[in-house]
C-alpha cells in the first residue's frame, strides 16, 4: 500500500511543468469519453501529441476514469510494441541526453505513474474501479510478458501485494484474480512466490529480517493490516489449484516461454518446473502458517491440511512443529490437528511419542459438544482400529467415552454407543467391563476408575464397569434408549457401521422423529389423562418456584 | 430258494444219493443184513417165505414212507429260508424257514377234496335258494317276517299309485270329512264307538265283518295269525292313528279360538288406538278359523254378526287384521332397562376407566403397543351398533363416548327410547304411549282414548317432573365429575334432557316449563334464558373451581347484569377480541365457556366447525396474551388469563385431538427451524414457552415415542444445548424450559443430560462476582460459552423470592427494560429455582439413573458446593442445603447399591444331547410298539385285513389255476378217449373193408376159376 504512493509522488515531482500545461488545456476542453478517445488516438498518431498522455493521466481519477485508464493501457501497449519504452542504455545516461532518450525516460515515468494510479485504485478504490484496475493490470502483465518473452514479475508482484493487503477487496476482483491464477501455470507459480515473499516480509525484524526483505524495494508492511492479509490470503489460497506433480503437466503460461527465447535454453524457466512450483507452494504456506492466525483461519487450515497442503509439499515434515503446536493447544484445535498429524505419522514416518495419551486427553468435557465431533470420532475409530492395542488402553477410552455420554447431546451419544460396541467386540478382554463373571459380590463396588488420571495406563478403567451405559437406557430419546440396550443382548452383531451414526444432529434427529409421525398418519397423538382439568400453571403452582398465581 | 446250509446235513455226507444210501442202510433196508436175511429165508419154504417177504416189504415200504416224510422235512432243497436282519440270540421268529413244496401239496389235496368235487358236480345237480325277505335272518320272528314281506309287496305295488293314496290326506265330501263316522252311517255301517276304542277290534266288528270271528283256538296266543288277520290289524291300527291326529287338530283349533277370544283383552291392555276398536262396532270380525272354532265351541256372540256381514266387510276386516299383524311385527317392544347405578358404582366405573387409561399409558411408556385389539373390537362394535341401530346402553351410561353416539341417534329416531324406570316408576311411559298414538296413522283419533291419554299424561307428567328434578339433584355430583374429565360427555346430559323434555312437550305442554322448552334441541340456538345461563356458569365452576369460582357460584350482581348469555360465535381472533373487550379474565373464561355450551357439537348443525374455529382462536389468543399484546401499557404478563385459556384448550383438546396435535407440531417445528437456521443461540418467545408448557399438560408425555412430545423434547434439548444466554431473561427462559422438560419426563423418569448441563452451568454463571471465575469450573457441563459477567450475583444475601414470571417475561420495550429484571433479587431467585429443580431431578431420576447416580450427580454436588451457603438468606439457604444433603445422601445410597455389571448373564444354554429316545416296554418281537392302543389296534387290523386280502387273492388264483389244470386234464382225457374210439372205429372199418376186399378177391378168383 505504501509502495505505490512513494512512486507516485516521485513521478509527480519529475514533471511539474508539463503537467501544468496540460492542466491548462484540460480546462479549456470539457472532458468526455469521446475526448479521451480522441486524445489517445492523437497520442499514437503523432509523437508531438504525446503530451496528451499527461492529460489522460490527470483524468484517470475523475469521471471518465474508466475510459481514461483503458485508453492509457491501449496507448502504452502500443508504445511498448513500437519500442518507445525500451530502457535507454546505461552508458548514455551520464552523457548529455539526447531528446529521444529524454522522451523515453519521460514516457517510462508516465507509465510508472499510470501503474501507480492503477495500484491505488486496486488497493483502495471502489469495487468497480478495483475490477477495472485489476483487469488492466493483468492485461498489462500479460501483454508485457508476451512482449518480453518473460514473465513480468515486477509488475505482478505489486498487483499481488495490492490485492492481498486490501481488506475490502471486492468479490469480483477476487474471483477474477483466482480465475487468472488458476488459468496460467506461471501466474500461479509467481503468485505463490510473491505471496510467500510478501508474508516473509511481514515477519518481525528480529528474525533475520534483513535477508528476507526484498532487495529491490523496501517492503514495509503495516502490522495492523495483518488480520486482513491473513483472511484475504486464506480465501485466495484455499481456492487455488495445487501445484502439479510432474513437469509435463505444466505449460499453459501467460508469458511466451515456448523455448525460442532470445536467451536460449541454458536456464530452464522456473515456471515450467514442477519442483519449483512445489517449492514456491511450500514456502508460501509455511510463511502463511508463521503468521499470527486467528482461530477461524487456524481451523480452516487444519481442516484442509491433510488433504490440500501436505500432499503437495516438498517436505511435509516441515509442518511437524505447526501441527504439534496445534495439537498441544487443546480444545477444538487439537481435534483438528489430529487429522494432519495422523497423515504425517502414517505417511511421513513421524514418530509421535505419547500419541494415545494425548488422544486420551482430548476426551474432555467439551468434546461431545463441539462441531467437529464426528470428524474426531471417525479418526478415533481409525486410531483404535488395531486389535493389537492393549486392553487397558481400550478400556480407558471406553470408560471415558461412556462417562462423557452422561452429559452429552443425543447426537454425541448416538455416535459413541456403536463405537463402544465395536471396541468391545474387537477387544474381548474388555468384556468384563460390561459383564463380570462369577457371582455378584455382596459388598458395594467402588469405581476403581480415576477420571482425573491423565495416563490411560494408570486410570484402572479395565477393573471398572460401564455403569454409565445403564443410565443411557433411560435416556429421553427413544432411539438412544433402544440403542443402549444392545449391551444386554447377545453381542452377536459383528460391528456397527459408524457412518450411520456419526453425522447426527438435533436437526436430523428431529426430522427422523417427525418423519416417523408422517409415516404412521392416522394415529392421533395420545392425550394426557386428566382426572380434573386445571390450568397449566395451577397444576404445578404449589411445587413451582415461579410466581405464577 | 433257500440254500442247503443245514449244518447237520452237511456233516453226514456229500451228495443226496449218498445220504439216501446211508439212511437206507441205517434203516436196515439195504446192506448186508438184509442180504443175509434173504439168504436164510431162501432156505425156508416158499409160502412162508412169500408171506415173510410181503410183510418185510410192507414194513420196508412203511419205513421208507416215514423216512421220506422225514427226509422231506429235512431236505434242504425243499426248504426256503429268509435271512433275518438282526440275529438275536434266544429269539424265535416264525416263518424263517418255509416249506413251499409241502404247502403246495397240502393245498392241492385240499382242493381235490373240495374244489374238484364241486367242479365235478357243476352243471349236473340243481339247488333251491330261498330268496324271500328275511329268510336268512335268524333274528326276526316269523310274524315280523310276514309283516315285512307284506309291506314290501304293498309298497312295490303302491309306488306307482302314491299320488292317489288316500291314507294320508283326509278326504271330504260336501265339506265333511270322509273320515267322520257319520258319513258311513248311511251306508249302514255300524259306527265304532269312539269312547270304547282301545285299539282292539270290538266284538261286533268281529261278528259282522269278520265273518263271526274265529273259534276258541283264536285265543291261543301262540297260534300263528293268518295273513288276513294281520291285514285287518294293520288297517285298524292305521285308522286309529288317523283318529288321533284328527282329535289333536280339533284341540288345537279350540285353543286357537280361546286365544283369539282373549286377544281383545290383550289389545285392550296394550291400549291400542284402533279405529275398529271403538265401542260402537264390534272391534273386529273373528277370522274364519276363529269363527269356525267359536262355532265349534258353541259361542254365539260373534257368530250372528259374522253371518250378517257382507262379503265386502269381511274383506275389510281381513285387511285390518293383516295391517294389525304387520304393525305388531314392526312394533318396537319396550324393553326393561338396567336400574340406575348407585354412586359407588359410578365411582367404581370411573376408577376402572382411569385405571385402564393408566395401564395404556404405562404400556406406551414402555414402548409396547396399547391394547389395540380391544380398541379395534370397540370400534367394530361401535360401527355395528351404528349400523344395526340396536341400543344396548343403559339409562345412566355416563362418561362413555358410545353413549354419545347412541344419544345422537335417539335424537334422530324417537322410537328407540327404552322404558326407563326410576325408583320403580316408569319414567317415560308417555314415550311409549305417544308411540302407540303416532303409529295409529292419521290424527283423527278417538276422543275418549285421547282423554285417557291426556289424563295419564298429565298424571305421569307431574310424576316425571318430580322424578326428573330429583334426578337432576341427585346427579349433580356425578355430572360434575363427568364434565371435568370430558366436557363433551357432560353435554350429553343436557342433550338427553332436551330430548326427554321434547317428548314431554309433545304430550302435555305445560307452559310454565320455560327452561326445558329452550333446551329442547331445535329451540336452543336462538335464546338462552336465565336458567341456561346458570347452567353455563355451573359448568364453568366445574371447569376451574379455584379461579373465579366465588364470583361464579354466587353471581356478582353487576357482572351477571352485564354479561350476556348468548354470543355470536367469533369467526376470527379480531371478533373474539371485540367480544372480550374490557372483560376480566374470569369473564373471558365464562364467555368461552358459554360459547362452548352454546355450540356443543352434540346439538348438531355445524357446531363442531364453530368449536374448531373457537379452538383456533383460543390458541391464537394464548399467543396474543403471552406476547403481551392484550395489555399494551402493562409491564407484566396476564398470567390468570393464560391459565384460564389453557384450561379451555385442554378441555377442547379432548374433542379435537388431531387439531391440537397439528397446532402443537407447528409450534414445535417453528422453533426448530429457527434454532436450526440460526448460527447464534436462539431463545424461544414467551408464547412458545407457554405453548410448550401447555403441550406437557395436553399430551401424554410419558410415552416412549410420541408424535408431538418426542420432537418437542428434541427441540427443547437443542435450545438448552446452546448454553446460558446473554441476558437474565434468557437465563429465565432456560430455567423455564428445564422445568418444562422435567415435567415432561416426570412420570417416565427419563434422563435428560441437557437439563443437568444447563442447570449446572446456570448455577456456575450466577455465582457471585467475589468468587473468581476459573478456567475449569466444577461440573461436567461444556464450556463452549462463557457466561456474561453481568450474570454474577453481587450480593448473595439478597432474600430470595419466587421468580416473577410475569415481570421477567413481560414484553420488552413497553415500559419495562431488561435492567428491571437484571437485579440480584431475580438472579438469586433463579439460582434458588435452578438448585431446587436439580434437587427434584435427583429425587425423580434416582431410580432410572440408578447405578451411575454418582457419575451423574457427583459433578452437580461439586457445583453446588461452589455456592456460598452461608451467604444466602432464608429460603435460598434452606433450599441449597437441603438439595445438597439430599443429593449427597442419594449418592451414598447409590454407592451402596452398586455392583459390577453383569449384562451378559443369562440362563446357561444346555448342551444339545443326542441320547436316543427310550421307549418303555419295548420289544423287538412286537411289530407295533405304538403306545396308543387304539391306533395300534387299528394298524393291527389293517395289517390283518391286508394279509387276509392278499391270502384270499392268492388262494383264488391258485383255485383258478387248479380248475384250469383240471379242465386241461379233462380235455386231454377226452381227447385221448376220442382218439381211442376213433382208432377203434377205424380199425373196425378197416377190417370190414379188408374182409370185403378179401371176399371180392375170392369172388374174382372164383369167377376166374369159373
Amino acid at each position: 500500500m505504501a509502495a505505490p504512493k512513494v512512486t507516485k509522488t516521485g513521478a509527480s515531482a519529475t514533471t511539474p511543468k508539463k503537467r501544468k500545461a496540460s492542466a491548462e488545456s484540460a480546462e479549456t476542453n470539457a472532458i468526455t469519453p469521446d475526448r479521451v478517445r480522441q486524445l489517445a488516438k492523437e497520442c499514437l498518431e503523432s509523437a508531438t501529441k504525446l503530451n496528451n498522455l499527461v492529460e489522460l493521466l490527470d483524468n484517470a481519477n475523475g469521471e471518465v476514469s474508466h475510459t481514461a485508464l483503458v485508453a492509457l493501457q491501449h496507448v502504452f501497449s502500443k508504445l511498448l510494441e513500437r519500442g518507445d519504452l525500451k530502457r535507454p542504455k546505461k552508458s548514455n545516461t551520464k552523457s548529455a541526453k539526447d531528446p529521444k532518450t529524454k522522451v523515453t525516460e519521460w514516457l517510462r515515468d508516465l507509465r510508472g505513474q499510470f501503474v501507480a494510479e492503477l495500484l491505488m485504485h486496486l488497493s483502495a478504490g471502489a469495487a468497480d474501479k478495483q475490477t477495472t484496475a485489476l483487469q488492466i493490470l493483468l492485461g498489462m502483465v500479460k501483454h508485457e510478458s508476451e512482449h518480453h518473452d518473460d514473465f513480468q514479475n515486477d509488475l505482478f508482484e505489486r498487483v499481488v501485494e495490492a490485492c492481498v493487503s486490501n481488506d475490502n477487496l471486492s468479490e469480483n476482483v477476487l474471483e477474477l484474480l483466482i480465475r487468472d491464477i488458476n488459468a496460467f501455470d506461471d501466474v500461479r507459480y509467481y503468485f505463490y512466490k510473491d505471496f510467500g515473499k510478501y508474508l516473509n516480509a511481514i515477519v518481525p525484524a528480529e528474525v533475520g529480517a534483513e535477508e528476507r526483505r526484498s532487495k529491490r524495494r523496501k517492503m514495509t508492511v503495516d502490522p495492523t493490516k495483518l488480520p486482513a492479509v491473513v483472511n484475504q490470503g486464506l480465501s485466495i489460497l484455499t481456492k487455488l489449484n495445487p501445484p502439479p506433480e510432474k513437469d509435463e503437466e505444466l505449460g499453459h503460461c501467460m508469458a511466451n516461454v515456448s523455448g525460442e527465447t532470445s536467451k536460449g535454453q541454458k536456464k530452464a524457466q522456473p515456471a515450467l518446473q514442477a519442483h519449483q512450483h512445489r517449492q514456491a507452494f511450500t514456502e508460501c504456506w509455511l510463511a502463511f502458517m508463521r503468521q499470527p492466525l486467528n482461530d477461524e483461519v487456524y481451523k480452516q487450515i487444519l481442516l484442509m491440511i491433510h488433504k490440500r497442503i501436505i500432499p503437495y509439499m516438498t517436505q511435509a515434515t516441515l509442518l511437524i512443529d505447526f501441527l504439534t503446536d496445534s495439537y498441544d493447544a487443546g480444545g477444538p484445535l487439537s481435534l483438528l490437528a489430529l487429522n494432519g498429524l495422523f497423515t504425517l505419522i502414517t505417511q511421513h514416518n513421524l514418530d509421535y511419542p505419547d500419541f494415545y495419551k494425548k488422544l486420551y486427553a482430548l476426551f474432555d468435557r467439551n468434546l461431545m459438544h463441539v462441531k467437529y465431533r464426528s470428524r474426531f470420532f471417525r479418526l478415533v475409530d481409525l486410531f483404535l482400529a488395531s486389535s493389537q492395542l492393549p486392553a487397558y488402553l481400550i478400556a480407558a477410552f471406553l470408560k471415558r467415552m461412556s462417562r462423557l455420554c452422561l452429559n452429552a447431546p443425543p447426537a454425541g451419544i448416538l455416535a459413541v454407543i456403536p463405537q463402544i460396541y465395536n471396541l468391545l467386540k474387537k477387544h474381548p478382554a474388555c468384556l468384563p467391563m460390561i459383564h463380570k463373571e462369577g457371582d455378584l459380590p455382596t459388598l458395594p463396588a467402588q469405581d476403581p476408575f480415576d477420571y482425573d488420571e491423565a495416563d490411560p495406563m494408570k486410570c484402572k478403567a479395565i477393573d471398572s464397569s460401564l455403569w454409565e451405559l445403564q443410565v443411557l437406557k433411560s435416556h429421553y430419546l427413544p432411539s438412544i434408549s433402544g440403542l443402549a440396550k444392545i449391551f444386554e443382548e447377545d453381542l452377536s452383531k459383528p460391528v456397527y457401521d459408524l457412518e450411520d451414526f456419526l453425522d447426527h444432529s438435533y436437526q436430523s434427529l428431529y426430522e427422523t422423529e417427525t418423519k416417523k409421525k408422517e409415516d404412521e398418519e392416522g394415529t392421533a397423538a395420545a392425550l394426557a389423562v386428566h382426572v380434573t382439568v386445571t390450568g397449566m400453571f395451577q397444576r404445578t403452582a404449589k411445587s413451582s418456584f415461579w410466581e405464577l398465581v | 430258494m433257500g440254500k442247503p446250509t443245514n449244518p447237520t446235513v452237511k456233516k453226514s455226507g456229500g451228495s443226496a444219493l449218498k445220504r439216501l444210501k446211508t439212511s437206507l442202510q441205517s434203516a436196515n433196508l439195504i446192506g448186508p443184513q438184509s442180504a443175509h436175511s434173504t439168504k436164510i429165508s431162501k432156505k425156508k419154504n416158499s409160502a412162508k417165505r412169500l408171506s415173510e417177504l410181503h410183510s418185510a416189504r410192507k414194513s420196508a415200504r412203511e419205513q421208507l414212507r416215514s423216512m421220506e416224510a422225514k427226509s422231506r422235512e429235512s431236505n434242504p432243497f425243499e426248504m426256503k429260508f429268509s435271512k433275518p436282519k438282526y440275529e438275536v440270540l434266544n429269539r424265535k421268529v416264525k416263518g424263517v424257514v418255509g416249506k413251499p413244496g409241502l404247502q403246495r401239496k397240502k393245498g392241492e389235496e385240499l382242493r381235490k377234496k373240495t374244489l374238484e368235487v364241486e367242479l365235478g358236480r357243476k352243471n349236473k345237480e340243481s339247488a333251491f335258494v330261498d330268496r324271500r325277505f328275511g329268510e336268512g335272518d335268524a333274528d326276526m320272528s316269523i310274524e315280523d317276517k310276514m309283516l315285512e314281506r307284506f309291506m314290501k309287496e304293498k309298497s312295490k305295488r303302491s309306488d306307482r299309485s302314491s299320488t292317489y293314496n288316500l291314507e294320508e290326506e283326509s278326504l271330504t265330501h260336501m265339506g265333511h270329512s270322509l273320515a267322520d263316522d257319520d258319513a258311513f252311517l248311511d251306508a249302514g255301517l255300524q259306527r265304532v264307538d269312539e269312547d270304547s276304542d282301545d285299539g282292539q277290534i270290538d266284538r261286533d266288528t268281529v261278528k259282522y265283518t269278520h265273518f263271526g270271528g274265529f273259534d276258541d283256538e283264536d285265543e291261543d296266543p301262540n297260534r300263528k295269525k293268518s295273513k288276513n288277520e294281520i291285514m285287518k290289524e294293520v288297517i285298524a291300527k292305521s285308522k286309529m292313528h288317523k283318529r288321533e291326529r284328527q282329535k289333536q287338530k280339533e284341540d288345537d283349533q279350540d285353543l286357537a279360538a280361546e286365544v283369539d277370544a282373549e286377544l281383545d283383552d290383550i289389545r285392550g291392555l296394550l291400549n291400542i288406538a284402533d279405529k275398529s276398536s271403538s265401542s260402537d262396532k264390534p272391534r273386529r270380525a273373528p277370522l274364519p278359523s276363529q269363527a269356525q272354532a267359536l262355532a265349534a265351541a258353541g259361542i254365539q256372540a260373534a257368530a250372528p254378526s259374522v253371518g250378517k256381514r257382507s262379503r265386502e266387510e269381511d274383506e275389510d276386516n281381513d285387511n285390518d287384521y293383516d295391517q294389525f299383524v304387520r304393525e305388531l311385527a314392526y312394533d318396537r317392544r319396550a324393553k326393561p332397562t338396567d336400574r340406575l347405578k348407585t354412586e359407588e358404582e359410578i365411582a367404581l366405573e370411573e376408577k376402572e376407566r382411569l385405571e385402564k387409561l393408566e395401564r395404556d399409558r404405562v404400556r406406551r411408556m414402555q414402548g409396547l403397543p396399547t391394547e389395540d385389539e380391544e380398541k379395534a373390537a370397540a370400534v367394530s362394535d361401535r360401527a355395528k351398533r351404528a349400523k344395526g341401530g340396536k341400543r344396548e346402553t343403559q339409562a345412566d351410561d355416563l362418561g362413555d363416548e358410545q353413549y354419545g353416539i347412541a344419544l345422537d341417534k335417539v335424537l334422530e329416531r324417537e322410537e328407540e327410547v327404552p322404558l326407563m324406570y326410576k325408583d320403580g316408576i316408569l319414567v317415560n311411559k308417555n314415550v311409549f304411549l305417544s308411540k302407540g298414538r303416532n303409529s295409529g296413522g292419521d290424527g283423527s283419533g278417538d276422543e275418549d282414548e285421547d282423554d285417557e291419554e291426556e289424563e295419564s299424561g298429565s298424571e305421569e307428567g307431574s310424576e316425571i317432573e318430580s322424578s326428573d328434578e330429583e334426578g337432576e339433584e341427585g346427579e349433580e355430583g356425578s355430572d360434575e365429575e363427568e364434565r371435568e374429565d370430558d366436557e363433551g360427555d357432560g353435554e350429553d346430559d343436557s342433550g338427553e334432557e332436551g330430548e326427554e323434555d321434547g317428548t314431554d312437550l309433545e304430550t302435555a305442554p305445560p307452559p310454565s316449563r320455560g327452561r326445558k322448552q329452550t333446551v329442547s334441541a331445535d329451540a336452543l340456538s336462538d335464546e338462552y334464558e336465565e336458567d341456561d345461563g346458570d347452567e353455563g356458569e355451573e359448568s364453568d365452576e366445574e371447569g376451574d373451581d379455584t379461579s373465579g369460582t366465588a364470583s361464579a357460584r354466587t353471581p356478582d350482581p353487576t357482572a351477571a347484569a352485564e354479561l350476556p348469555y348468548t354470543f355470536k360465535a367469533p369467526t376470527s381472533h379480531a371478533d373474539f377480541l371485540t367480544l372480550t373487550a374490557n372483560r376480566s379474565p374470569a369473564d373471558v373464561s365464562t364467555i368461552i365457556q358459554r360459547l362452548r355450551v352454546l355450540h356443543n357439537p352434540k346439538l348438531g348443525g355445524n357446531n363442531k366447525a364453530v368449536l374448531e374455529t373457537l379452538f383456533g382462536i383460543l390458541s391464537e389468543h394464548l399467543e396474543y396474551v403471552a406476547s403481551g399484546s392484550n395489555q399494551p401499557e402493562s409491564t407484566a404478563l396476564d398470567i390468570q388469563i393464560l391459565d384460564l385459556l389453557s384450561t379451555h384448550i385442554i378441555q377442547l383438546s379432548q374433542t379435537f385431538p388431531t387439531q391440537i396435535s397439528d397446532w402443537a407440531l407447528t409450534k414445535v417445528s417453528k422453533l426448530q427451524s429457527r434454532v436450526a437456521k440460526s448460527s447464534k443461540p436462539i431463545w424461544p418467545t414467551v408464547a412458545e414457552l407457554v405453548s410448550f408448557k401447555l403441550i406437557g399438560s395436553i399430551f401424554s408425555t410419558s410415552d416412549l415415542v410420541h408424535p408431538v412430545v418426542t420432537p418437542a423434547m428434541i427441540v427443547l434439548g437443542s435450545v438448552l444445548e446452546q448454553g446460558v444466554g446473554r441476558t437474565v431473561v434468557d437465563l429465565g427462559k432456560g430455567l423455564w424450559i428445564c422445568e418444562v422438560v422435567f415435567e415432561y419426563q416426570q412420570q417416565s423418569k427419563r434422563y435428560v443430560p441437557e437439563l443437568i448441563n444447563y442447570l449446572s452451568s446456570m448455577v456456575v454463571a450466577l455465582l457471585p462476582s467475589s468468587t473468581e471465575p476459573t478456567s475449569n469450573p466444577p461440573g461436567f457441563f461444556p464450556l463452549n460459552t462463557t457466561p456474561p459477567s453481568a450474570f454474577r450475583i453481587q450480593n448473595l444475601s439478597t432474600p430470595s423470592t419466587k421468580i416473577p414470571f410475569a415481570k421477567l417475561f413481560a414484553p420488552r420495550g413497553k415500559g419495562s427494560k431488561s435492567e428491571d429484571v437484571n437485579t440480584d433479587e431475580v438472579k438469586v431467585a433463579l439460582l434458588v429455582g435452578g438448585v431446587q429443580l436439580l434437587g427434584r431431578a435427583a429425587r425423580c431420576w434416582n431410580e432410572s439413573v440408578g447405578v451411575a447416580f454418582e457419575e451423574v450427580f457427583g459433578p452437580v454436588v461439586e457445583v453446588l458446593k461452589g455456592v456460598d451457603v452461608e451467604a444466602l438468606e432464608g429460603v435460598g439457604k434452606e433450599t441449597v442445603t437441603t438439595v445438597l444433603t439430599l443429593i449427597e445422601g442419594l449418592i451414598a445410597s447409590a454407592r451402596l447399591k452398586r455392583r459390577p455389571l453383569q449384562l451378559q448373564k443369562r440362563k446357561p444354554v444346555p448342551i444339545a444331547t443326542y441320547v436316543p429316545r427310550f421307549q418303555e416296554h419295548y420289544s423287538i418281537d412286537r411289530k407295533r410298539n405304538d403306545p396308543n392302543t387304539e391306533r395300534n389296534n387299528k394298524a393291527k387290523l389293517q395289517f390283518q385285513y391286508k394279509k387276509e386280502f392278499k391270502g384270499a387273492v392268492r388262494e383264488l388264483r391258485k383255485d383258478a389255476a387248479f380248475v384250469a389244470r383240471k379242465r386241461r386234464e379233462e380235455q386231454k382225457e377226452k381227447d385221448v378217449a376220442y382218439k381211442k374210439k376213433m382208432d377203434k372205429l377205424m380199425g373196425q372199418l378197416g377190417s370190414q373193408e379188408g374182409a370185403m376186399r378179401g371176399y371180392e378177391r375170392e369172388a374174382k378168383k372164383a369167377k376166374k376159376r369159373r
